[in-house]
């Protein structure tokens, strides 16, 4: 493939090469040049200049001066500079200079925004959408584009599973999560809609430097159109067209260091030894029965040991015999083996891995044709990677080709198709060991499950170029003089040759998407009638290959005569073995076809819409799959009156297989208006307000998807066969009885099921001030969901039907509401521009009804709460005195067993016992309700720096059991931060800051410390330079020069760049982790410095 | 205008058309519903055994509602687990409302009554759709049908007290909201069913279809329910918590002697099924009546393992040879390190059930006590385990010993799976009198795999015909009739090898067939955990579902030579030790209802909870 690619590329930049210029410096030329500059007299720099109707064009440069070859004779030429109004001149044949003074676009007028099934310009649009343009996402050195929209745009955020090459897509929500169903958003690519099944697929796939620009559609009014699945929000990806003119070349390289942003801190051997004493003598201190755990304690010379990183005590080494006096120096001063200290989460994670990328796309065109050709290569590799032994591939890596080419064509004048193609080949490798590849907690948790079942010496890891499997001699002996003491119910498990041993398993992932889009021009029944048709097919096909090396692992001891040396055993070594688990593949057909109008009358403008559209999604190598299809209509009036007032009515009207036949289709109308008084005639002209617009919305969308548990939930009644039976006769038990099969009633169905429904409000605001230096945005919305699908926990269990197989209804009700402020400031002083953008995004929801039995306190409920509100007990600090401790409430978890230092818990309805009754709310959500971002962008001459720093407020951790409890069957690891933070008495008596309880010995989570509560909860509210970006260009085609390459960009980014301390910086968790598993592969930070260059 | 308006009309009229195909649900094959199963004998028949299946297991591993647990291992019969097991949760903190390690509740899966009795229903309802089924074949199943609905409810019963009254599989859109049936109105409900199941069954089955719901057993489904209706917890004047108005749910509200002379009737009525159909009390020893058994051992072991054995009326047939089925992991302790140690490690016989057997000659054992000043010889520990009567033989392999029940066997032996099996630890006579192990006390259970050898399934016997002895001399104690009591009693102490009793003293009297069904009931279902709560026994927090639970500690000879796992003959010294304690509060005499039931307002939950 990768051989094919290469080839591929090649030929297609030679192709295009050979065409460049060909058509330009045909006939006799002149030259015109010139100065533009802005409306205070100061220069712009990369102003286009075009001659009109044609393809022909330049910029300017630093100094806002251009030189344009031209054709003898009069020409026309166009003026253009983003946010400021196009001017068009005539030049005589005669004139070979020509000034400009651009005036700014106060009112937008020209810029354009793409919304559902068009592009509309801003200051018409009615609907809550922002928009992030392709170069921020390009600035971002990630691998997904969910999480370069991260901090670019209000009221996206999300967090991320994991940090892992391949795997390390962020689950993004638009203005939050608004249902407890499904609330995934709708991606569209191109104007084509993904699938539910593969929402995410060619969308983090994408190669940045292939998107033109990313809507985010946030109201009903830009999103009813989509109908039934519009109610989560709306992502639309436009990528990249060719425009008239000559070749545009651009190169682009990079390449980086990827590292994890948080580390999880482990104790010393010696800290471990000190704490798990410190645990023991607790337990033997609180309850009675646990004098057999003395033998568990490390003793002085044990501790010397630690402490010393020696195996043997110098008192100990003297008393050897058999030893020359130098070989005892030399002992003395030999590192433990025994007693040695390894850090185990550092020695996995604590290493730099590469990255790469690399871009070359090629745009341009003709009257008839224009294209638009990306080949990118992306390469990802896993901080895993340092850990090497006879070739076993540790690493995790994500290796990803992309190509997209669009082409344009005109097939005759009222005519057009566009066929865009995209590939898509990655390749997803990393330490496999039998786990389903995309089963993440579970990969994780056998790379690292050992991480926390061991402890700093129990695993030498590689000694001496040989992996170590565990201490060759018996427990207790010379040989092994710690497994014992250690007591540890796992064994000898070791982190690194479990991480050796696991084999790589490798995705192998190809995803093709051609689209087909022709468009006529009707004007023959209608003027400005235009239709058109879509059709796009996206094919998919994963292969996972696991191979698992065997690799030479020993026991070792230490040479029981001269313990200088290490014996090892073992080293033998087999075949790998190879595994191959199959393919999958889905695909996906879309079609649609529709027409639009669009006409003015005088100041009256109005347009329409009309459409189709069906889509259907297969996965044919399951043979359990069935296709599952979607379909709709659009429809689409809108109208405005000289760009002062408009209205629009958008309308979806859509139907899913998910629903009975009848129940099938929905209608999902949205009005929205709105006004811009600067433009009245009797508004004030003003330096300070110059624009406003306010916009109001309201519509109804809907959601089918209603969990992913199940299908066809209409469907009356299923039974299943064959099922568990039963056996019968007289056997005496030398053969089996008769066995006869069993048949079982499955999932019952409600006809009646049908779509979630969200009914949303949005009123905006739009300004900007001082000739537009300054825009303020500000939108608020409130968000009622109904309908929401619901497993109805108030009924009876005579009923008879397990919770999972009860007909589930749609009568949960939610709503969500919040506003989203954006703030920017640009302008430039001399050559010196700058933007300051600073924006916060706030949503809260609120479960009105969700079918739940009342119960006896309300703090117990669901209902009344957040969508993804933890609840646990309440905690009330430690047991800091006897006093305390004697006076607690009965706990009915643990058998009232506490001690001191244990966590004192409160009894929420006041009775003296800790039950279930006192399990309430705790913190706030993992997702939090406030994300807040701020830009800088600088521009001087050359120099762009560009940071972006993101932040939330409002959201909660929680540490899982695998966090919290030390000494996990009875040798597991132990956390720095518990050993610093824990009570003592001392401690406690002397004042000091304590964080964690009291130690305890081979703890379960039903300790009294370890239930779940609002100790372990732990606010992520953070603030991070999230990306940042410094580059400096060389413009060579500067003056109108005629060089080939017209510019050099050398630039730096990173992302993830720089946490500032939170609540969670002691723990070594990336406060963008999404919460609730022990396994986490860390989230990391990039440095890249690349190249670029443009022909 | 006009042109493009009817164009437009035409493209969306073509695509909407389209529509009820694009989105239908293609017809996929294997989707039956219903009807479809009910319209053929072989798969209505297949939903009648996936009643059985589900049904019958009540009270064994897989199914009560704890994942990891035998009701033994909270009502004081063995080891309560690892810490991840259930009944290690419900030894610690009690049963509760939000249940634990897959219970809803309690140590129960309330919901699963439900969705049981619902298959059974649909059979019941549906069954005479079925063409291709004879007249007579559709009564039994209609019988059998009843049959399993009322041994569910009886176990209902004796767990919660009353429960809805459900007659009926309901549709969604039916009234949910029945309240709980009082006490009395269970026992007439669960008697009703039995009653029209009775007369749908046959007598007996022949031999392809044994297993099948008989006559029998819809005798011994009823017997029970009064057995329970009549004993102290129900048949009362005050319950065992005051419950408010609503006392009627969990006692009669008065004590009513006439209760104790219906069980008995029932249970009479089963003798008279057992006698004209084959059933019967295995005692092949030839002694005579009142005479010690002679071959004890071989028929005790036959009843309670051998399959299809002339003692039972019914066996739970679950013949699955997996190996990985809660019911063999929690009940065969064989394969040790084959499959199922973490499930029997932790779960060594306690000595408080060690002291419920006899000596085989009817004399009191003499283990070693809590506060012994001085640990016994092991010497002492051979001769015990000696002397002891036939059935603890077949129940236990004690520590060092190997199975008497499949001499010769690797599975069974003590060098088997490399086990041990007891709380043994060498050189450790300086823990005396603390424990060296809480898990394995004096050896693992062997009960139900005479003769089993590498077999590790079994079928669970609900009734055996020495349960209807021990109900009947129970109830004649409790009526009065003391010889009647003892004649029935005897009848299976004997058998067990040992003296007969003539304690003629209600009460003395009452203790020692407790002591008997204690014995004989090791592990069998949940009877001892039952029993215990029903019987209200004085001690049950103290010994029995609570308090001290005390396992055997066995320090081995610190010799080079002795090897784990030690046999018997390296035992130094043994005593008696506090395993753990286990919580017990009045509330538990009966199970709480899930949190999530008692929320959606139409039952009430029971006192204490």
């Amino acid at each position: 493939m990768n051989k094919t690619l290469k080839t591929i590329l090649l030929s297609a930049v030679i192709a295009l090469m050979g065409n460049a210029g060909s058509a330009l410096f045909a006939q006799g030329t002149r030259t015109v040049g010139g100065t533009v500059v802005d409306e205070r007299g100061e220069p712009l720099m990369g102003a286009f200049v075009l001659q009109k109707g044609t393809s022909n064009g330049v910029s300017t440069d630093l100094d806002g001066k251009y030189t344009i070859r031209i054709p003898s004779g009069e020409a026309v030429l166009e003026f253009q500079f983003m946010g400021y109004i196009t001017e068009t001149r005539t030049v005589p044949a005669s004139q070979a200079r020509l000034d400009v003074a651009l005036t700014p676009d106060v009112n937008m007028m020209e810029e354009v925004v793409v919304t559902a099934f068009a592009t509309q310009k801003k200051v018409n649009v009615t609907g809550a959408i922002s928009s992030v343009n392709g170069s921020d996402i390009v600035s971002a050195p990630v691998a997904n584009i969910a999480n370069a929209l991260i901090g670019n745009t209000p009221g996206v955020a999300g967090l991320q599973t994991s940090g892992e090459p391949g795997r390390n897509a962020a689950n993004i929500y638009v203005r939050g999560v608004s249902t407890y169903g499904d609330a995934t958003p709708l991606i569209i690519i191109d104007g084509v809609e993904q699938a539910s099944e593969q929402a995410f697929a060619e969308f983090n796939a994408m190669d940045p430097n292939e998107i033109q620009g990313v809507s985010i559609l946030k109201d009903a009014a830009s999103t009813a159109v989509y109908g039934v699945r519009g109610a989560n929000g709306v992502i639309i990806v436009t990528t990249k067209k060719g425009s008239s003119g000559k070749p545009v070349i651009n190169f682009s390289a990079n390449y980086g260091l990827t590292s994890a942003t948080m580390l999880q801190e482990g104790v010393t051997a010696y800290e471990y030894a000190l704490f798990r004493n410190e645990a023991i003598r607790n337990e033997q201190n609180a309850y009675p029965g646990n004098e057999g755990l003395s033998s568990y304690i490390y003793d002085d010379y044990d501790l010397w040991k630690f402490k010393n990183n020696r195996d043997f005590t110098p008192q100990e080494v003297d008393a050897m015999t058999g030893l020359t006096d130098e070989q005892k120096e030399k002992l003395k001063n030999s590192p433990a083996l025994y007693y040695a200290d390894h850090n185990l989460y550092k020695e996995q994670f604590n290493k730099v891995a590469p990255q790469y990328q690399a871009n070359l796309n090629v745009s341009g065109g003709t009257d008839r044709v224009k294209y638009f050709v990306s080949f990118g290569y992306f390469r990802q590799e896993g901080i895993t990677t340092g850990v090497q032994y006879y070739g076993a591939d540790t690493r995790s890596l994500f290796n990803r080709y992309n190509f997209r080419s669009n082409f344009d064509i005109k097939i005759t004048d009222r005519t057009t198709l566009s066929i865009n193609s995209a590939g898509q080949f990655g390749e997803t490798t990393g330490p496999g060991n039998g786990a389903d590849v995309y089963d993440l907690s579970a990969r994780y948790k056998i790379i690292m499950q050992y991480i926390y079942d061991s402890n700093p010496f129990i695993s030498p890891g590689i000694v001496d170029g040989h992996l170590i499997s565990g201490f060759a001699g018996i427990a207790g002996s010379d040989q092994n003089p710690l497994a014992a003491k250690t007591n540890s119910t796992i064994g000898n498990q070791n982190a690194v040759y479990n991480l050796l041993m696991s084999g790589t398993a490798t995705i192998y992932n190809s995803l093709l998407d051609n689209t087909i889009k022709l468009n006529h021009r009707m004007d023959y029944l209608l003027p400005n009638l235009q239709s058109h048709v879509t059709v796009s097919y996206q094919d998919n096909y994963n292969r996972y290959v696991k191979y698992t090396p065997t690799l030479p692992s020993y026991t070792i001891q230490r040479n029981a005569s001269n313990p200088l040396e290490y014996d090892f055993f073992g080293g033998g070594m087999g075949a790998g073995s190879f595994d191959s688990w199959g393919y999958s593949n889905w695909n996906k057909l879309y079609l649609d076809a529709g027409f639009d109008w669009a006409q003015s009358f005088g100041d009256h403008n109005w347009s329409a819409l009309l459409l189709g559209k069906a889509s259907k999604y297969t996965m044919p190598s399951d043979s359990y799959h069935v296709a599952s299809g979607i379909m709709g209509f659009v429809g689409r009036v809108t109208y405005n009156y000289a760009d002062r007032y408009m209205a629009e009515f958008n309308v979806g009207y859509n139907g899913t297989e998910q629903f009975a036949e009848g129940r099938r289709f929905g209608l999902f109308p949205a009005i929205s208006a709105g006004w811009v008084p600067t433009l009245e005639p009797w508004f004030p002209k003003n330096e300070i307000l110059t624009f406003a617009k306010i916009r109001a919305s309201y519509g109804e969308v809907g959601n089918d998807r209603l969990g992913a548990s199940r299908r066809y939930y209409y469907l009356p009644n299923t039974w299943n066969l064959n099922q568990g039976g039963y056996w019968l006769g007289n056997s005496d038990g030398s053969t089996q009885n008769t066995y006869f099969e069993g048949a079982k009633e499955g999932s019952l169905g409600n006809p009646a099921i049908t779509w979630e429904r969200a009914r949303k409000y949005d009123v905006g605001l739009e300004t900007k001030f001082f000739s537009g230096r300054l825009s303020a945005d500000f939108d608020w919305f409130y968000e009622r969901r109904d309908n929401i699908l619901t497993t109805l926990g108030i009924i009876p269990a005579i009923y008879g039907v397990s919770q999972s197989d009860v007909p589930p209804a749609n009568v949960g009700i939610t709503t969500n509401q919040g506003y989203e402020i954006v703030l920017n400031w640009t302008d430039k002083i001399g050559n010196f521009i700058y933007t300051l953008g600073a924006d916060l995004s706030y949503s809260r929801n609120f479960i009105e009804y969700m079918a739940e039995a009342e119960n006896p306190y309300p703090w117990m409920n669901k209902t009344g709460h957040m969508i993804g509100q933890r609840y646990g007990l309440t905690s009330e600090g430690l047991f800091n005195t006897q006093e305390e401790l004697d006076a607690r409430p009965y706990n009915t978890y643990t058998g009232n067993q506490a001690t001191l230092g244990d966590i004192r818990y409160k009894s929420l309805d006041g009775d003296d016992k800790i039950d279930q009754n006192d399990v309430g709310p705790i913190g706030f959500p993992n997702y939090a309700l406030y994300h807040f971002n701020f830009k800088v962008q600088l521009g001087y001459k050359g120099f762009d720096l560009k940071m972006l720093f993101t932040g939330s407020k409002d959201g909660s951790y929680y540490l899982p059991s695998g966090f919290t409890i030390p000494f996990f069957k009875n040798a597991g690891n132990a956390w720095k931060w518990q050993y610093d933070g824990r009570w003592t008495e001392e401690k406690y008596l002397a004042g000091e800051t304590i964080t964690y309880p009291r130690a305890a010995y081979a703890a379960t989570s039903s300790h009294n410390n370890y239930l779940q509560s609002d100790y372990w909860m732990v606010s992520s509210d953070h603030l991070k330079l999230k990306n940042i970006e410094v580059g400096y260009t060389f413009d060579l085609g500067k003056g109108g020069r005629n060089t080939i390459l017209q510019a050099i960009r050398v630039y730096a980014n990173a992302n993830n760049v720089f946490t500032f301390r939170n609540a969670l910086t002691p723990y070594g968790i990336d406060p963008e982790t999404t919460d609730g598993s022990t396994y986490i592969y860390p989230l990391t930070r990039i440095f890249m410095a690349g190249l670029s260059f443009r022909f | 205008m006009k042109k493009t308006i009817i164009i437009l009309s035409a493209a969306i009229l073509a695509l909407a058309t389209s529509c009820s195909y694009f989105l239908e649900k293609p017809d996929t094959t294997g989707t039956v519903d219903q009807a479809a199963v009910f319209s053929s004998g072989k798969n209505a028949k297949a939903a009648l055994m996936s009643c059985y299946r589900d049904v019958l297991r009540h009270g064994w591993p897989g199914g009560i509602g704890i994942g990891h647990c035998t009701l033994g291992a909270i009502s004081g019969e063995v080891g309560r687990g690892y810490n991840w097991h259930g009944s290690y949760n419900i030894v610690q903190q009690g049963l509760s409302v939000t249940g634990t390690d897959g219970s809803d509740a309690g140590a129960d899966n309330y919901g699963n009554n439900w969705r049981f009795i619902r298959e059974c229903y649909i059979v019941y309802e549906n069954i005479d759709n079925v063409a291709e089924l004879s007249e007579t074949e559709k009564q039994a199943i209609k019988g059998e049908a009843l049959a399993l609905i009322a041994y569910r409810y009886m176990g209902m019963f004796y767990r919660y007290g009353g429960v809805p009254k459900v007659t009926k599989s309901f549709e969604a859109s039916d009234d949910l909201t029945a309240g709980r049936m009082t006490i009395a109105e269970m026992v007439e409900f669960i008697s009703g069913l039995c009653d029209d199941a009775y007369k749908f069954l046959p007598a007996k089955w022949d031999a392809a279809n044994t297993g099948r719901m008989t006559q029998g057993a819809v005798l011994a489904i009823k017997a029970r329910t009064l057995q329970f209706a009549a004993r102290p917890l129900f048949n009362s004047a005050t319950p065992y918590l005051d419950n408010g108005d609503k006392n009627n749910l969990i006692c009669f509200g008065n004590y009513d002697k006439e209760r104790w002379k219906a069980a008995i009737d029932a249970n009479e009525a089963v003798l008279t099924w057992a006698s004209a159909n084959g059933v019967t009390l295995i005692n092949t020893g030839g002694a005579g009546e009142g005479n010690a058994n002679p071959n004890a051992f071989d028929d005790y072991a036959t009843a309670t393992s051998v399959l299809s054995n002339a003692e039972i009326i019914l066996a739970y047939k679950f013949d699955d040879n997996g190996g990985w089925d809660a019911l063999v992991n929690f009940m065969n302790c064989s394969r040790y390190q084959g499959n199922n140690r973490y499930d029997t490690d932790c779960s060594g016989v306690l000595t408080n059930h060690l002291e419920n057997y006899w000596a085989a000659d009817g004399t009191e054992m003499s283990w070693p006590k809590l506060g012994d000043t001085a640990p016994r010889n092991g010497s002492d520990w051979i001769a015990n385990v000696a002397k002891i009567e036939p059935r603890a033989l077949a129940d236990i392999k004690f520590g060092g010993h190997d199975s008497r029940n499949n001499p010769g066997d690797y599975y069974w032996q003590n060098e088997g799976w490399n086990r041990g099996g007891y709380s043994a630890d060498k050189g450790k006579g300086d823990v005396f009198p603390n424990a060296i192990d809480s898990d394995k006390g004096c050896g693992e259970r062997t009960k139900f795999f005479y003769k089993a050898g590498s077999r590790v399934w079994f079928e669970p016997p609900l009734f055996r015909l020495a349960e209807t002895y021990l109900y009947l001399a129970e109830a004649y104690n409790e009526y009065g009739n003391s010889s009647k009591a003892l004649e029935n009693l005897n009848k299976v102490h004997n058998r067990a090898g040992l003296p007969k009793i003539t304690e003629t003293d209600q009460a003395k009297l009452r203790a020692i067939i407790q002591r008997e069904c204690a014995v004989e009931f090791f592990q069998e279902g949940g009877h001892r955990y039952y029993d215990a709560k029903h019987w209200k026994l004085e001690n049950i927090g103290n010994g029995i579902c609570g308090g001290k639970m005390r396992m055997l500690q066995f320090n081995i000879k610190d010799d080079d030579a002795a090897t784990w796992p030690y046999a018997a003959s390296w035992v130094d010294t043994y005593w008696d030790a506090v395993a753990y304690e286990a919580f017990w509060s009045n509330a538990m005499y009966l199970e709480p209802f899930p949190q999530t039931e008692v929320n959606k307002g139409t039952i009430s939950q029971n006192p204490g909870y």
